[in-house]
């Protein structure tokens, strides 16, 4: 290159390397591009796998909660029938609700009164009522549903049995 | 940038399934992001603000809303049905709409990509009037309707049993959760033809969960006291033992008995169920599916003599039972094939939109050419990712479907004596194109003629065939024109003057008329509409429902 010639080659080849610089700028700016599209897919592949992880974990997990919250409110109906062993099977329901603690999962106990919400309850009976503020409200609750925290919803719903406003014509 | 995605949708009367062909070729089903599984319930709940919320959740609160939910909305469809829920108004398209919007929403989550094209199974037996409204649902809900495919031919796609089947008859035994459909499909060259279809939209999977909860009732019963006690009426022993069945009906699908523990308050027992139990007590239930099965094949020795079926194909969840496939084979000496089936149909939609992206074709010849085929899946593979190798193996055979009926126009026959004062009695269907005839078809042309001196106007009544068999009367057929059907600017002239109509039908069996008055070549005022909704209507319907947010 110029370096190895004498002075006056290297005045006489200033335009050509402008112009091999521009190229080089040029080259270099289509790199970037390149690489920041990579940049770009390599954080959307990650996001993926992040969120792969995440949605096979609850779903892994999601049997097991439904499974075990389904024998916490088995027990917890027998201490409320069983008299003096009452108690024991309490113990065991409060055991199960600690095992779904640990793996994220807390129970969805709604109280009467409370509007049914969508999603987190399901309705299996109507309590008819003339009071038009306890309309849509929960009654009672059969069976307390359980929200995973790993997935953030609820992934068995609450039974509960809601009012409905008796209308006006069969009041 | 690869951004194209084609998606398949199982639009289902109880569930609703969406898939989509990944970058790998592969036919994948977008889960559910609301509950557990690949399907969501196809119910709608409005709330009292007029939004929306579809799926399990919807179902949840059925209820405490009887007048807020729908369900089972796609036995509406083709109808003119309306529905009004917190203050608005809603046709089975525009609830379809909010089905399809969900599944979209889900897709849209799951790949990070709008859906566009997309192609939705409706069942063999819908006619024109269920597939447009079908169409016009995908329209409201924003999509790109690509294509409408019956159930039992997406079936046959994702069951790989299209290339190289030519000649070959399939029959494809669908038992769901709430229906049962049996349909014979023969591949010909170039097309699939949906040869005959029967089924009961009443009997599914969850007549065999409460056969199987009255077995386990009756075990319980015998096992303990309960003295005056009647489980019966206690409503939530009797719902336990119901998800107790749908568990062990599951579980005897892979061992011969299960273990169940019935509790009522503080008296349980403990027993197993048998596999040969469960049989016993549904056997008139799998008895009635043999019935219809029997019923089709006769229909197909009736209409296509010589027909022999070659491969049976399990769809829908409950043809998992052993008991299914074992007296399948024992009726037609044909081992039944059975894999993915419940998401079959979905996964083999998705395989038919991306085949219908390499075929589609507005040529003059019939077909596309070798080098326009591997043009588009040249640009597919662009715009998807997907190799072009993989894409050329997927559409490997285009799939044209055929009409499910025979559609004609009434004519009045003037021959017949006294026709003036009883038209009714002296009109007949004329069939201008017939059940299998494969899709597009036309122009059919016909001529017509006045039957009174300056007849300005001439009504044009268009009919489709109802029952299995194409006959011309008209109580065999059913008008499906939703429009006044008029021909109007016939200049005067004596009886006789001659008017042409051209029918033409269109990929996915949708029609369109033309009228022309022959001397002057000039084109005719038609008002004729084979759509519950107008295009106005839908267009209006679109904005609204694409306007909301759909909840699940």
């Amino acid at each position: 290159m110029s370096e190895v010639d004498d002075g006056v080659a290297v005045e006489a080849h200033a335009p050509v390397t402008a112009a091999a610089v521009e190229a080089l700028r040029a080259e270099l700016a289509a790199h970037g591009a390149r690489a920041a599209a990579r940049e770009e897919l390599i954080i959307r592949l990650h996001d993926e796998v992040q969120r792969l992880r995440t949605g096979e974990r609850a779903a892994l997990l999601r049997p097991v909660i439904a499974d075990l919250g389904r024998l916490r409110n088995a027990l917890a109906r027998q201490a409320a029938q069983a008299g003096e062993a009452g108690v024991l099977f309490a113990g065991f329901a409060d055991e199960v609700g600690l095992s779904l603690e640990r793996v994220g999962a807390s129970p969805v106990s709604p109280k009467p009164g409370e509007p049914v919400e969508i999603g987190a309850h399901r309705v299996v009976g109507v309590v008819e009522t003339g009071d038009a503020g306890l309309d849509g409200t929960v009654a009672s609750v059969d069976a307390d549903g359980y929200f995973d925290g790993l997935a953030g919803k609820v992934v068995v719903p609450a039974l509960v049995r809601a009012h409905r406003l008796k209308r006006e014509e069969e009041q | 940038m690869s951004d194209e995605i084609f998606f398949g949708v199982d639009l289902g009367t109880t569930n609703s399934v969406i898939a989509y062909i990944d970058q790998v070729g592969e036919p994948t089903v977008v889960p559910n992001q609301d509950s557990d599984g690949d399907i969501t319930a196809s119910v709608v709940y409005i709330d009292d603000d007029g939004s929306p919320v579809v799926g399990q959740a919807a179902k949840d609160v059925a209820p405490l809303y009887p007048d807020r939910v729908v369900a089972l909305v796609k036995r509406e469809m083709g109808r003119d049905r309306e529905w009004a829920i917190g203050g608005q108004s809603f046709t089975p398209e525009s609830l379809s709409a909010l089905i399809l919007r969900r599944l979209a929403d889900n897709a849209f989550a799951h790949t990070g990509k709008p859906v566009g094209k997309a192609v939705i199974t409706v069942p063999a037996y819908f006619g024109m009037l269920e597939r447009g409204a079908t169409r016009n649902a995908g329209r409201i809900a924003g999509l790109d309707v690509i294509g409408i495919v019956p159930e039992p031919v997406a079936a046959a796609l994702h069951y790989d049993v299209v290339a190289d089947a030519e000649g070959k008859t399939i029959l494809v035994y669908d038992l769901g959760g709430g229906t049962f459909d049996t349909t014979v499909i023969a591949i010909e060259k170039g097309s699939i033809e949906v040869l005959c279809t029967d089924g009961d939209s009443q009997l599914g999977g969850v007549d065999w969960d409460r056969r199987l909860a009255d077995v386990i009732l009756r075990e319980f019963k015998e096992r303990v006291d309960l003295g005056d006690e009647d489980p019966e009426d206690n409503e939530h022993f009797m719902r336990e033992v119901l998800a107790m069945a749908e568990d062990v009906k599951k579980g005897l699908s892979r061992a011969q008995s299960r273990p169940v523990a019935p509790r009522l308050g503080q008296t349980g027992a403990r027993f197993d169920v048998t596999r040969e139990q469960f049989e016993a007590a549904t056997a008139d239930l799998l008895d009635a599916t043999i019935d219809y099965t029997r019923r089709t094949l006769a229909t197909l020795a009736e209409r296509h003599p010589g027909r022999k079926v070659d491969e049976v194909l399990l769809v829908g969840g409950s043809t998992r039972m052993p008991a299914v496939a074992a007296r399948l084979e024992a009726e037609l000496e044909l081992t039944p094939r059975l894999h993915d089936p419940d998401l079959a149909v979905a996964k083999g939609a998705a395989r038919y939109a991306l085949g219908q992206a390499v075929w589609a074709w507005d040529g003059d010849e019939d077909t596309p050419g070798e080098d326009r085929v591997a043009a588009r899946a040249e640009a597919i593979a662009a715009s998807t990712g997907i190799a072009a190798a993989t894409i050329r193996k997927i559409a490997e055979k285009r799939v044209v479907t055929v009409l499910p009926k025979a559609f004609g126009v009434r004519l009045v026959d003037t021959s017949k004596p006294g026709w003036m004062d009883d038209v009714e009695g002296s009109s007949y269907i004329e069939h201008l194109v017939h059940a299998n005839d494969p899709l597009p078809s036309g122009p059919h042309h016909r001529e017509l003629g006045t039957v009174v001196d300056d007849q300005g106007e001439i009504e044009i009544q268009l009919y489709e065939q109802s029952g299995a068999v194409e006959k011309p009367e008209l109580a065999f057929n059913t008008a499906i024109d939703h429009d006044s059907g008029l021909v109007s600017g016939i200049p005067k002239g004596k009886a006789g003057m001659p008017v042409h109509i051209d029918m033409t039908i269109d990929e996915e069996g949708l029609l369109s008329l033309t009228a022309t008055e022959p001397s002057s070549k000039k084109e005719l005022t038609i008002r004729v509409r084979i759509n519950v909704l107008d295009d106005d209507q839908v267009e209006a319907a679109r904005r609204r429902i694409t306007a909301l947010t759909v909840k699940g």
